[in-house]
């Protein structure tokens, strides 16, 4: 115990510098835009909300603090500089979104603490464990389901005991077998394809839908619109991601029975639905019927409709604030609020169109390169930075290419951006999702980046093909 | 070739060994090779099962902002659940069927930390000859322990092939490598391949009791080498003299002559500042080498 103290110390204090290091390289980089003059087209305003956006994006992908606490940075280093007051700052992250969220993710608190999703996880896989093939495609068609009511996070974290449990009744050796391999992976990219269907998915969609409502010429998104926009990207990518791991990893087990016990004994623990468990459906389904039919501008409102979820759960008992403080992740809610403001100071100084211009000026006006530029930058970004944040750094800068750019609307850039942003596929560390399915054993880093690199260029096409045959062929975004 | 009969007192025992299992990776070959190294020293058998801090604090890490406490606390607990599960109904019934039926005793432990630290620990508290262990790069294993272990330590490949590749130099004792070298030969009916590698990038002897002399010249270390080279004879083993960096070497002649096991000892290698390598060389060979290794510490 004596020896290891002074190693624990001095990793310690190597970490601590590395933090301070990395904090202040973000911050000087904020200060030399201070000082440096600004080049023609862009004002001091405009440059210094550049340096906040590079220190952001350095602080979000190397987390000397919590990604949460770079969000709060980000919203107090504008007025500080002088880009922007205060009271625009504050006034942008008391957005209807910012609700949305709160009340999408008590709901979503709601489900999980009546287990409901997971529920809802044996009883879809029930119907898919015949063959191994089936049981694997089983196991990505639920996680996608259930992401478009649940964050992302939150389905990785139910379906990784689930998985596991039956790998194991399989006795699936981890990182021997292709079976194993292929159904956590499963997990991951099913989590990260399912979370572009609906708002509640992942928090970038919100932020997208709030950036657009930001707009001077503003662009409201409903829940159902996003739901047509971003389905066929899921329903035509999920199930060739699916193949493309069938074919990376040839299916290696043929006896399913050991599995399908295991799903039958866990689904007879589940017991039959009780009276809370029937509420909590119940309301969820309103919520939802509300959200599609209900959630625009001349009606409520998607903030209006999940509070007004949330508040029914209240009402009817089934939670309480203690629930809430237990199950609602508060850090996202101020990462989200960093990012909005961020997206606003950034547009609102003409930064963001500012960038767009210089990086996409050699582009010209090739509206189909300008969109894979798009998509493949917003992927790379992802890869290893948090969604949101990256999400938040591209759109000002996708919205800046439309106004540059004849033929990419700014609807259509924020798509494309907060669709590709989803698509962590490569790192480990690219999405909280890949860490915990990668927690499992059954796969190996250099698994997940060989399959990972593949499944990201098929969604490269895929939403590079929805964009411009769907979006702008048939939608006319 | 017919090697001098080594007289029994001069073997090197495993007889206790450990077997660590990282719950990042695992590799049932190891299995099968303690099986055959208790079985042949009449030892038992450890082993270990590790459940990776590392992931667990990746996993908190990563997550943190993007579920709740109580999400992360519960999505671990599942994890370090799931884990122990796997541990009794896969490696530990794998471990027990190699080891019942061989009447080897097998004792089963598991454990939470990194990988290194949790090996050390257990060192320190029981006595081991061997550890036997598997090694993949792809991951987030710490394996400092491969440079700092005073004990033996078996990386197992899973790779069978002809020759046992015995690696001596100017950088260590060369007393232990040559007499397990063939000893582990005429156990496993493997022929030996002995190499005396004269690192001119650290030009120094090392006495048989680990000593590091001064620098010597380019004809002082070749003369070393040959005296080794005679040494062995007498022994009816020849020994291929190369020269060269240590490392480079070493890697060189494995790729040429694919060996089942590389056997290499305890090399002192110069001290950085504080005391510290200069490079980890034996988690580099570790790295390169495709077959097994076994390093006398």
């Amino acid at each position: 115990m004596t020896k290891k103290l002074p190693k624990q110390q001095s990793k310690k204090i190597t970490t601590w510098w590395y933090k301070i290091f990395i904090s202040l390289f973000a911050f000087s980089i904020v200060i030399i835009t201070f000082f440096l003059p600004n080049p023609a087209g862009l004002t001091h305003s405009g440059q210094v909300m550049i340096g906040i956006m590079i220190m952001g994006a350095i602080l979000w992908i190397t987390e000397p603090i919590s990604l949460a606490a770079t969000g709060l940075l980000i919203i107090i280093m504008q007025p500080i500089m002088g880009t922007l007051q205060s009271k625009d700052v504050f006034a942008s992250f008391g957005n209807q979104a910012i609700f949305f969220l709160i009340g999408a993710f008590i709901i979503a608190g709601a489900i999980e603490k009546y287990g409901l999703h997971r529920r809802i996880a044996l009883r879809l896989l029930t119907y898919f464990a015949n063959r191994p093939k089936m049981l694997s495609f089983g196991i990505m068609t639920s996680c996608v389901f259930l992401t478009f009511i649940i964050p992302e996070h939150g389905v990785a974290a139910l379906f990784l005991p689930i998985v596991t449990s039956i790998l194991i009744a399989m006795k699936v050796r981890p990182r021997q077998s292709n079976f194993g391999k292929v159904c956590m992976l499963s997990v991951a990219y099913g989590c990260s394809i399912g979370s572009l269907g609906t708002l509640i998915g992942g928090a970038r969609n919100p932020l997208t839908v709030t950036i657009l409502s930001n707009l001077d010429t503003p662009i409201t998104i409903t829940f159902f619109d996003w739901m047509l926009y971003s389905m066929p990207v899921v329903f035509i990518a999920f199930p060739l991601v699916w193949l493309l791991l069938q074919l990376s990893f040839p299916i290696d087990v043929k006896d399913i029975e050991s599995a399908k016990k295991e799903i039958n004994h866990q689904v007879s623990t589940e017991g039959k639905i009780g009276k809370s468990e029937a509420t909590v459906i119940g309301i969820v389904i309103f919520t939802v019927i509300l959200w599609i039919f209900f959630s625009s501008s001349q009606y409520f409102g998607l903030a209006v409709v999940a509070l007004l979820g949330s508040l029914l759960l209240f009402f009817s008992g089934v939670i309480n604030w203690k629930d809430v403080e237990k199950r609602v992740p508060w850090g996202i809610i101020l990462l989200y609020g960093g990012a909005i403001t961020l997206g606003y100071g950034m547009q609102k100084t003409g930064a963001g169109a500012w960038i767009a211009q210089s990086l996409f000026n050699a582009v010209g006006n090739q509206t189909y390169l300008v969109i894979l530029i798009l998509i493949i930058i917003t992927i790379l970004l992802t890869e290893i930075m948090s969604n949101v944040a990256a999400v938040a750094i591209l759109l000002p800068i996708g919205i800046g290419v439309a106004t540059n750019i004849p033929g990419v609307s700014p609807l259509l850039a924020a798509m494309i951006i907060a669709l590709s942003g989803g698509l962590a596929f490569m790192l480990v560390i690219s999405t909280p999702g890949n860490t915990i399915a990668y927690s499992s054993g059954y796969f190996s880093t250099r698994d997940l980046f060989r399959v990972g690199i593949v499944s990201n260029i098929i969604c490269i096409s895929v939403i590079f093909l929805v964009a411009i045959i769907y979006w702008k062929g048939v939608l006319g975004l | 070739m017919k090697n001098k009969i080594i007289k029994k007192e001069e073997y090197t025992k495993f007889q206790s060994i450990l077997l660590p299992i990282s719950s990042e990776f695992y590799p049932p070959t190891v299995f099968q090779i303690s099986a055959f190294l208790a079985d042949t020293f009449h030892g038992n058998v450890t082993s270990v099962y590790i459940t990776e801090k590392r992931t667990l604090d990746e996993m908190e890490r990563l997550s943190d902002t993007h579920l709740s406490y109580s999400e992360i606390e519960e999505a671990q607990r599942d994890v370090r659940h799931e884990y122990l599960i796997q541990a009794e109904c896969i490696v530990f019934e794998d471990a027990r069927a190699y080891f019942k039926k061989r009447n080897i005793p097998l004792q089963t432990k598991c454990a939470e930390g990194d990988f290194s630290e949790v090996i050390k620990k257990e060192i320190r508290q029981n006595h081991y000859d061997l550890i036997v262990m598997g090694y993949e790069k792809k991951c987030y294993i710490d394996y400092t322990l491969i440079d700092e272990s005073d004990i033996p330590i078996w990386i197992e490949s899973g790779i069978d092939n002809d020759t046992i590749l015995a690696v001596c130099s100017n950088l260590s004792p060369n007393k232990k490598v040559p007499l397990i070298s063939q000893h582990l030969s005429m156990l496993f009916g493997k022929k030996l391949h002995m190499i005396y590698v004269v690192d001119l990038d650290d030009p120094v002897l090392v006495d048989p009791t680990g000593i590091r002399s001064e620098k010597k010249s380019v004809d002082e270390l070749m003369e070393a080498a040959k005296k080794f080279q005679e040494k062995m004879k007498k022994n009816n083993i020849s020994v291929q003299i190369i020269s060269g960096s240590f490392e480079k070497e070493t890697i060189k002649a494995l790729r040429e002559i694919k060996p089942k096991l590389v056997i290499i000892g305890r090399e002192q290698k110069k001290k950085g500042m504080f005391g510290f390598s200069v490079r980890n060389i034996k988690r580099k060979l570790a790295e390169h080498c495709k077959y097994s290794l076994l390093f006398m510490n």
